[in-house]
């Protein structure tokens, strides 16, 4: 049997344990939800990045090649879903110029494109 | 009993506000935990990403240096007399070279001639270039970026001037 000053003190501390169970439950779902989103959009974004340094190298490799006037080979770039855009010149630089070329890569799901600076010259 | 009931109930009182609290501290804990751990990864990955831009940057400095001695040497002296150095000052391009996002870096290359003779002892016009992030002093041999050594084969049929007619990569060492 409980004394009068006691009644109802379990059940006012259980109610304030219950809400206190359920604002931190409800930040650990947030944290969640927020880790997987940060995650997926890490994943896009690395992924992204090997595409961009893939063309790159492709690229350079193609002025490897290159003859001064001639037409530059540009490789294909890579398409969905991760496309690549590319401002490489339509010939080979002539022998005396080195031409910045800027990459660009768009992830999906919003992630923001990746861009690129490398460099053509004609050896 | 009766005793045993109330003792039972006096020593539950504050349990469950316990337990929920120490529930809070280690549910706040993992999750502090998580949420480092995922913004210590993305912080990583972009300083990576931009150590990573800094290469291609000095990469493009070494091409930027080659044709800058190709174009201001005559062909028969390169890689027998002193070379460069290469900087904004000289060289524009070589200042504010773009990285990720609106980053940028001024690269700097160092320029030393590496004369090699062949068999029929007739020199090979190579020169060493080193790029490193531009401090304003000579390149620091430990922070230097990309070393590369670079030959420029140099054609003579007098009348005409030797000229270079191709270069070719040596050797490519990446010090990231």
């Amino acid at each position: 049997m409980r004394r009068g000053n006691e009644g109802g003190e379990t059940l006012v501390e259980i109610l304030i344990s219950i809400v206190i169970i359920g604002l931190v439950s409800g930040a650990i779902f947030a944290t969640y939800a927020t880790s997987a989103t940060a995650a997926k959009s890490q994943r896009d974004f690395v992924t992204a990045d090997a595409e961009l340094r893939d063309y790159a190298e492709a690229i350079q490799g193609a002025a490897e090649n290159c003859t001064a006037g001639a037409v530059f080979k540009v490789p294909a770039a890579p398409t969905t879903p991760y496309p690549a855009t590319s401002d490489a010149p339509a010939t080979c630089p002539d022998l005396l110029t080195v031409v910045p070329v800027a990459l660009t890569v768009t992830p999906p799901n919003d992630t923001p494109p990746q861009i690129l600076t490398t460099y053509v010259r004609t050896p | 009993m009766k005793f045993l009931r109330g003792r039972i109930q006096r020593d539950e009182r504050g349990a469950s506000l316990i337990l929920a609290i120490a529930f809070m501290l280690v549910a706040g804990a993992i999750g502090a935990g998580v949420t480092t751990a995922v913004s210590s990864g993305v912080n990583d990955s972009s300083t990576l990403a931009v150590a990573r831009d800094r290469e291609y940057a000095a990469e493009g400095a070494i091409d930027y240096a080659i044709v800058q001695v190709r174009a201001t040497s005559p062909a028969s002296e390169i890689g027998l007399t002193p070379c460069g150095p290469f900087t904004k000052a000289n060289v524009p391009e070589l200042g504010a070279m773009p990285l990720r996002g609106s980053q940028t870096v001024d690269i700097r290359v160092d320029c030393a001639p590496a004369p090699e003779l062949t068999a029929d002892l007739s020199a090979r016009n190579n020169v060493i270039l080193s790029a490193c992030v531009d401090t304003g002093q000579p390149c620091d041999p430990a922070k230097v970026l990309i070393r590369a050594q670079i030959n420029f084969q140099v054609s003579v049929s007098p009348p005409a001037p030797p000229k270079v007619d191709r270069t070719f990569v040596q050797t490519w060492s990446v010090n990231g």
